[in-house]
């Protein structure tokens, strides 16, 4: 009696909830239509522009939400190594120079610059500028960033080139930035992030705090930092420069790490900008009036990593056979989506690319078969595939095993927390691995820094190699350096130590009533430059 | 406790020295020196014999220092209980839930056993217990956040985001609260003293809440307590589905930063707060135990011991055959 | 599991056919089992049964929700879903059981002997569980993942040492009770060896509890394997663990949310069925129960 009828009901029940289930997944589309049409349920602070009542008049808001994916754990430029840092940094600081989304370099605090000598820039920055505590930027204050910089183990690769010693004001607006030899990068080079001037009472007052409360001289302060959740900024009344003034009074950085989570914060009103937007997410957005997509091409390349200074037996046709069995339109097409299938080891973004002649490594697994045959390659040899946790990057990692497995070799991938992937890596441990690389400042050697750390990474053994890539950024005639680079991304991609896969592009959604999005390849937007247009009351 | 706290560390404390990987190289990044990484490891003490690092570490949780963090410079113990009131009111409200849902679907099953009512809640509670609760919270966020529109899908900024993280929660912790009430209450219906009070002619909302509930309520505050406790430690689950500050969000991020001193610091806190509801659920036995509280009301004493008391739904003793 | 019962305690061949009839009895019960029989049947014929191989990677079916050739479906790689949900019932089963067997053989010896000898042991043994309770234990399974590193037999021994307590716990507490009775004290008196003991009077005797507790421990084991997977711990791809299915498809879970809902259900079916066995079980193995 009591067994069938609690059967009965176990049965009713587990229908129930497949039908509910099925109908949640079958019927999507008109599920939600109408949720995706009344943003402002949620969040009423959002309503959309009505284009039925020509009267509207529309004012800016005043307190923008902007959702991030990853909470950087420092915003000092000098400090920590989390590039979500270098986002924040731009709001917060100013820097000598700075790139814009299409690599053209304008000043910022450089009022007027000259080449003394060859290794020698002397930069007159603008008077009047005041960091957020009231102090004056100064000379000072840049001299400081770079001696600063060139001793921090975060950014001193990056800010390598200059000779930190060297640097002397001249008068309290006027300073020399002296490099170790001639660079013709060290200007889009003081764009970066770690460039950003710091202040120097600030810094020796405050010590680490400085790092979570920074006081920089940029369009935004930082008001209040909520660990694990968000950052509070409101904007600078006393900028220097009125024209840069954000239209807003307030801007949220939320951090959700979770890619459907951010693009439901856009489709419901709740957030007026999302970074980092999953192609997963993106046709739905796409699809959805309320919300506009941003796609640009991105300066961060996903590349394979094979490692045949510590791992001898990948022999230079061991590499192109494997390069030779992977599909790298397929993966570009299936596992990164919004990307472009890469054709050189350096972002199209980037000065001096050059695409690549692909002929001796084009998709062909039956050559990849014989070639390894021929090599005498072992094929029971374990490839094990590193990759750090992440969507994309595990399903290349899937797809690359699938394909050497489909010609007879033995892969296998093996996902491992971030941290202990890195250190692998710069131990020379990882026999393969899936990287990004992201180019930094449009300088083609950033892209390359990695070969040249054969003690770490030990990407290469090829030395010759080595040595002329340290050769070619010192090259001041551009057409020549163009040139070496151009040969140089030739011989890279035929040494199959790197394997570019893709070319990831940035992806940012807005609501539809959202302005003057600068839609950074980097993944870092100018904040200041947002308007999002609501109704007057 | 504090002997179960220093084991608690010490196990922690293993098991992180056998993590592979290197913090100092997650913390100066891929461009550092060999040098800058070797001063770095003696600046946090990560070249001290095992034993050195442990002493340490208890020396200065002694004196309420849990560290520094890794990656943020900041005190672990600040970092934890920034986001602490965070998961400790998640948690409270998941427990609410569970506790009145639970209770109360309990009772009614129990009293109206084998009845339709009891058939289907106990059938929901057993799909309660086998659903995994991310899956579920996933649903919830299909369901009432993107197709309904009814409550935010990720933050805990206000009761409106409160809804569906409790609710999933809550849900699962209620079958289990649901299936050891209705078994405490019909262990308890069968006692002669319930067959007393019914023959008595009290009414049956009396025999209900006078009689069986209070002397069914240990098991069901133990369960309850054990609910706390995986609450708490399923918020390192939890509040990855909707993108929840608390701690268990921090203690995500440090496994994969390899920021020990964090990680270490978020076990001992939960591992502390459940030692303390522990503790508090059995100084709440002497309040709501009818024997203990009979001793000072002088009523008649029941039967049954203790341990008898506190077991696993279902295994009734013989009292009624 | 009602077989195990007999070859367990042979002695109590009678017993153990009683327990059967009543198990039997319990239909919801009976489902569970023969629910779980299929899945094993299916864990043991996958490549036989399913329709492709778990790792068959098509790129030009790819995401698609039903067809002919799939379904239930395909996943973002254009593998086969429903084969990889049959190959995965190897991977899940297998965590859940093993990894019971992991907590059932430590936790149940740390129990056995520390109720059957007491004293010292039993508090130092019983000091260790207190520490290991102590800490909930996903977070305890998530940190010994984390220190092993990820895959399939780190994440069992994970689940296993995080499940100990429990077994120690309740074979602790009905060796207690066993031991005072009569026929542990003739044993004693006949002069028979310890090990006999506890592996001939005292195991037999106490096995109710456990065997409940366990059946009930894989449905848990399967969640905790998942839930790992969830973060990101546990199984490697490709290999086909429901858990890891269902978290890689959250990423796809607003427009392909099948991706989610079938790996998700066998979780649900495999758990829920275990719990009615365990449901079941304890209500067979206690004859004074309501009735």
């Amino acid at each position: 009696m009591k067994t069938t009828k609690l059967n009965r009901a176990v049965a009713l029940l587990l229908a129930m909830l497949l039908v509910f289930g099925m109908t949640a997944c079958t019927s999507k589309p008109a599920t939600t239509e109408p949720a995706t049409t009344e943003p402002s349920t949620t969040e009423p602070a959002t309503t959309e522009p009505s284009t039925t009542e020509p009267e509207t008049k529309y004012v800016s808001k005043d307190h923008l939400v902007v959702v991030g994916k990853t909470e950087p754990a420092s915003i000092d430029p000098h400090n920590g190594n989390m590039v979500t840092q270098f986002t924040i940094d731009f709001q917060v600081f100013d820097r000598l120079f700075v790139m814009d989304e299409n690599s053209n370099i304008t000043p910022q605090l450089a009022e007027t610059w000259e080449w003394i000598d060859d290794t020698t820039l002397r930069v007159k920055i603008h008077e009047g500028v005041k960091f957020s505590n009231g102090d004056d930027l100064t000379a000072e204050d840049v001299l400081y960033t770079l001696q600063r910089g060139c001793e921090s183990s975060y950014s001193a690769a990056t800010l390598d080139p200059f000779d930190a010693a060297a640097c002397k004001v001249v008068d309290p607006y006027t300073i020399d930035i002296v490099t170790k030899q001639p660079y013709p990068g060290a200007i889009a080079t003081l764009t970066h992030g770690r460039a950003s001037i710091v202040c120097k009472r600030a810094i020796e007052e405050m010590g680490d705090e400085y790092s979570r409360t920074p006081v920089g001289s940029g369009r935004l302060i930082v008001d209040k930092w909520t660990a694990g959740d968000s950052i509070e900024f409101s904007r600078n009344e006393n900028y220097w420069n009125e024209e840069a003034k954000p239209t807003f009074s307030k801007l949220t950085l939320r951090f959700v790490s979770e890619n459907a989570s951010r693009a439901i914060e856009v489709e419901t009103g709740a957030a007026d900008l999302a970074l980092e937007i999953a192609a997963t997410d993106m046709t739905r957005l796409d699809e959805n009036p309320n919300v506009t997509i941003t796609a640009v091409p991105g300066a961060t390349l996903n590349q394979l990593v094979i490692n045949s200074a510590n791992f001898p037996y990948f022999t230079p046709e061991v590499r192109r056979a494997l390069h030779m069995a992977i599909n790298t339109e397929a993966i570009t097409k299936t596992a990164y989506v919004t990307a472009d299938r890469a054709d050189s080891l350096l972002p199209p973004s980037c000065w001096g690319y050059k695409a690549v002649d692909e002929s001796k490594t084009a998709y062909d697994p039956d050559g990849a078969k014989a070639i390894l045959a021929a090599e005498g390659f072992d094929m029971s040899t374990p490839l094990v595939i590193n990759v750090a946790k992440g969507n994309e990057v595990g399903t290349a990692a899937e797809m690359i095993c699938n394909m050497w497995n489909a010609i007879g070799l033995n892969a296998s991938v093996e996902i491992l927390e971030n941290a202990t992937l890195t250190t692998n890596n710069s131990k020379g441990q990882t026999p393969i691995c899936i990287t990004t690389y992201t180019c930094a400042c449009g300088l083609p050697e950033s892209m390359f820094l990695n070969f040249e750390k054969t003690t770490t990474y030990a990407w290469t053994d090829d030395m010759a190699f080595v040595d002329a890539l340290k050769a070619a950024k010192t090259i001041t005639d551009d057409a020549a350096r163009q040139a070496e680079y151009e040969r140089l991304q030739q011989y890279a991609w035929d040494l199959n130590n790197v394997i570019p896969l893709c070319v990831s592009q940035r992806v940012y959604a807005t609501g539809a009533n959202v302005e003057g999005l600068q839609p950074s390849p980097t993944n870092q937007p100018d904040f200041s430059l947002l308007n999002v247009l609501v109704e007057a009351n | 406790m504090i002997p179960v706290m220093l084991g608690v560390v010490l196990v922690i404390f293993v098991m992180l020295s056998l993590s592979p990987g290197d913090p100092a190289v997650q913390m100066l990044g891929p461009d550092a020196t060999p040098e800058q990484l070797e001063e770095l490891r003696d600046d946090l003490g990560l070249n001290d014999p095992f034993l050195v690092r442990y002493v340490k570490y208890v020396w200065n949780l002694l004196h309420g220092d849990l560290g520094t963090s890794y990656t943020t410079k900041q005190p672990v113990a600040k970092e934890i209980f920034e986001r602490f009131p965070t998961t400790l009111l998640f948690t409270t409200l998941a427990c609410i839930v569970g506790a009145i849902v639970g209770i109360l679907f309990g009772i009614v099953s129990a009293v109206k056993q084998y009845t339709w009512f009891d058939n289907v809640s106990r059938v929901i509670a057993l799909i309660g217990i086998s659903v995994p609760s991310f899956w579920l919270g996933l649903m919830f966020i299909i369901w009432f956040s993107v197709g309904l529109g009814w409550f935010p899908s990720s933050g805990f900024y206000g009761p409106k985001y409160w809804v569906l993280p409790s609710l999933t929660v809550g849900l699962v912790q209620a079958s289990n609260v649901m299936r050891q009430t209705r078994s405490a209450m019909l262990d308890v219906v069968r006692q002669d003293y319930i067959r007393t009070a019914r023959a008595k002619g009290q009414s049956e909302m009396k025999v209900i809440f006078s009689h069986e509930l209070p002397n069914a309520l240990i098991p069901i505050v133990t369960v309850l307590g054990m609910q706390f406790g995986r609450g708490m430690g399923g918020s390192i689950i939890s509040e990855q589905v909707f993108a929840i500050p608390g701690i268990g969000m921090l203690m995500t991020n440090a496994i994969g930063n390899l920021n020990y001193p964090v990680v270490q610091g978020g076990v001992l806190v939960i591992a502390l707060s459940f030692s303390i509801v522990n503790l508090l659920i059995d100084i709440l036995y002497a309040f709501i135990d009818p024997r203990i509280k009979s001793l000072y009301s002088g009523k008649k004493r029941v039967r049954k011991t203790k341990n008898e008391f506190v077991r696993e739904p279902g295994k009734e003793s013989a009292a009624n055959g | 599991m009602a077989n195990n019962t007999v070859k367990a305690a042979p002695k109590k061949n009678s017993q153990a056919k009683e327990v059967w009839r009543r198990f039997k009895k319990n239909k919801l019960a009976v489902a569970g089992l023969v629910i779980i029989f299929i899945l094993i049947i299916a864990a043991i014929l996958a490549p036989v049964i399913a329709p492709y191989g778990y790792d068959d990677q098509d790129y030009s079916a790819t995401l698609i929700r039903f067809s002919k050739e799939h379904l239930l479906g395909t996943d973002n790689l254009g593998r086969d879903i429903l084969s990889r949900l049959l190959y995965g019932s190897r991977v899940s089963l297998t965590i859940g059981f093993i990894s019971v067997g992991i907590g059932l053989v430590i936790g149940g010896l740390v129990g056995a002997i520390s109720g059957y000898y007491g004293g010292v042991l039993d508090d130092i043994l019983m000091r260790i569980v207190d520490i290991i309770m102590a800490i909930p234990s996903i977070i305890l399974a998530i940190s010994i993942c984390a220190a092993l590193g990820p895959g399939l037999i780190n994440t069992m021994i994970a689940v296993g040492i995080s499940s100990i307590p429990n077994y120690a716990r309740i074979l602790r507490s009905s060796i207690l009770s066993i031991k005072q009775q009569e026929f542990v004290e003739a044993a004693t008196a006949i002069g028979a060896s310890d090990a006999r003991i506890i592996a001939k009077h005292i195991i037999p005797n106490s096995l109710s509890g456990l065997i409940v507790q366990a059946s009930m421990g894989v449905g848990r084991a399967i969640i905790s394997a998942a839930s790992m997977s969830f973060v990101g711990l546990g199984i490697q791809p490709p290999n086909p663990e429901w858990g890891a299915m269902l978290s890689f498809g959250r990423t796809y879970f607003r427009d392909y949310g099948y991706m989610v809902l079938y790996p998700g259900l066998f979780i649900f079916i495999a758990v829920l069925s275990m719990n009615l066995i365990g449901d079941g079980l304890r209500d067979a193995l206690d004859p004074r129960l309501k009735r």
